[in-house]
């Protein structure tokens, strides 16, 4: 029997959606201040009308919905999955307004990209885009790569045993110190160390390759954001193509890697212990998984002579490579000149997008430690075959600490594929039925749902609004990693079907 | 521990994690010019 749920969870729900809404609302400030600071009238007003309609909501709900009672897990996996569907179309108010969108759906499709760190866009003439609303593109990015709920704990919230059942909401299953509110200061004070450190880098790249010290530093903090955040966006319609630049590609690669690692990794290596990079089966899981999808990409580009020289390999097929497998989606080359790699370089590229970083990191996909874990549990299973009945067999993994492994870790690492499997191959289906190819297909599906966005040339304001529709629910579902949006369907159910 | 002692250890983990970075970039600039090389 399925029991219908109370009045009383859908008031704790928007209780704590208002919440969140009104912590998206104070953001747009940051927008606005640049906005004033730059003397750009237009965006002031679009966001000061983002920001009436957040506050408004947010405050609606808080004022309707009030409540004094905690979260339960129901309820928390709940408002995780709805206020990023909320955080979508508050925050498409103001790129909509900027007039660079044919429609609220694709600002829309452009605000989910940001917020779950995907990369692909919608947006026409970026080139000539205000500081402002491309400030806010990259800014979302860098909310959404933290988590919005994690923006919201650490900076709104005095604490609250709620706080744990969201952060888990929002597939971060680790926590780095054992009070959720620590770790997610201790997220942010990652974030800002090397926000300051790679704009500075990308910064002072950028004035030796001839930029104004302005733009320099203000396209090195949007392009760290992005690409820390393993996001993709850029605040030039050529991507990182548009700085031709050698030093600032290794940057951004820099960036990625650390974009990619697991937080709780960061902790123990910036704490003295050193010798867990070496230890640890994500670092080496993802050493291997690079290196094996890299020499696909790079024996299918050397085959068809699609680049002419060593380097040219490296910065071609090993960018677009890393970019894929951290889920950046920065790019190097044009979306169509993916059709010059052939289809064995653009396998690699869709495994290395699909496989992901770390776990607890910014980035999507099924991600290293459960790819490491069925690893393991293989080789226990041929050990098992290969041994006498008898033998006790117990495999174990070094992740922060030795942990032995357990059919539970097993079977959950396998669930979670298999989701992502499954969420791949919809978007390829949906893809195949508005008529694209099927290796295009995937790869632009895998890279919504893996929430990489690098583009092969489907994604674009021409495209079906349908595939809009399904790029967006998978770039949706993609990073909330399947459990809060299956709560929130059972708890559709149980309100249409319950007793 | 101190302050300065504090701010070594997160310099030396965070040139450790540029390491790693540069290693894999290593490998796979190897990689490249081997692929080459063989021509």
């Amino acid at each position: 029997m399925i029991l219908k749920p109370h009045l009383e969870d859908v008031q704790i729900i928007g209780y704590y959606l208002g919440k969140i809404t009104i912590g998206i609302g104070l953001f747009m400030l940051v927008p606005v201040i640049c906005a004033c600071a730059l003397g750009e009238i237009n965006p002031l007003l679009d966001f000061l009308i983002g920001i009436g309609i957040s506050f408004l909501v947010g405050f609606l709900l808080t004022a309707i919905c009030f409540t004094d009672r905690d979260l339960n897990w129901m309820q928390g996996m709940i408002v995780v999955s709805l206020c990023w569907l909320l955080a979508m179309l508050l925050g498409a108010i103001p790129l909509f307004l900027s007039g660079h969108y044919r429609s609220f759906l694709d600002a829309c499709f452009e605000t989910m990209s940001g917020f779950a760190t995907t990369g692909l866009t919608l947006v026409q003439d970026l080139d000539h885009l205000s500081y402002a609303h491309n400030l806010w593109r990259h800014l979302i990015m860098f909310i959404g790569g933290q988590g919005i709920v994690i923006v919201a704990l650490s900076l709104f919230v005095k604490g609250f045993s709620g706080a744990f059942k969201m952060y888990v909401g929002e597939a971060r299953d680790e926590r780095v110190l054992p009070n959720v509110i620590h770790t997610s200061r201790f997220i942010w004070l990652v974030s800002v160390v090397y926000l300051a450190l790679g704009t500075l880098a990308l910064g002072i790249t950028g004035i030796i390759n001839g930029m104004k010290p302005f733009n320099a530093f203000f396209h090195g903090a949007c392009i760290f954001m992005a690409a820390f955040d393993t996001g993709g966006f850029s605040p030039q319609s050529q991507n990182v193509l548009y700085y031709h630049s050698f030093p600032f590609e290794i940057i951004t690669i820099i960036i990625m890697f650390l974009g990619a690692i697991n937080f709780k990794l960061h902790y123990h290596l910036w704490t003295g212990n050193f010798k867990e990079l070496a230890k640890n089966i994500e670092m080496r899981m993802l050493f291997f998984t690079v290196t094996i999808t890299f020499l696909l990409v790079a024996i299918g580009l050397y085959k068809l002579h699609t680049y002419p020289q060593a380097l040219m390999l490296f910065r071609k097929g090993f960018y677009q490579l890393i970019s894929g497998h951290t889920g950046t989606g920065f790019q190097t080359i044009y979306a169509l000149q993916f059709n010059e790699w052939g289809d064995l370089a653009l396998v690699g590229i869709i495994c290395a997008m699909a496989l992901g970083g770390a776990v607890c990191s910014t980035t999507g996909a099924i991600k290293m430690l459960r790819i490491g874990i069925i690893f393991r549990a293989l080789k226990e299973d041929v050990k098992r075959i290969m041994l006498p009945e008898k033998a006790v067999l117990f495999e174990k993994f070094h992740h922060i600490k030795e942990i032995f492994l357990e059919d539970k870790q097993v079977r959950s690492a396998l669930l979670v594929t298999l989701c992502y499997l499954l969420l791949y191959f919809i978007g390829a289906l949906v893809g195949m039925l508005c008529g694209y190819p099927f290796l295009f297909s995937l790869f632009e599906s895998t890279s919504a749902a893996a929430n990489v966005g690098l583009s092969c040339g489907i994604t674009s304001v021409t495209m079906p609004a349908v595939l809009k529709t399904t790029y967006i629910l998978q770039m949706w579902v993609g990073r909330l990693e399947f459990m809060s949006i299956f709560t929130l369907l059972g708890f559709i159910v149980a309100a249409i079907k319950g007793k | 521990m101190t302050q300065g002692k504090l701010i070594l250890r997160a310099a030396t983990g965070i040139a450790l994690e540029i390491l790693y970075a540069f290693i894999v970039m290593g490998v796979a600039l190897l990689a490249c010019v081997l692929l080459y090389l063989k021509k």
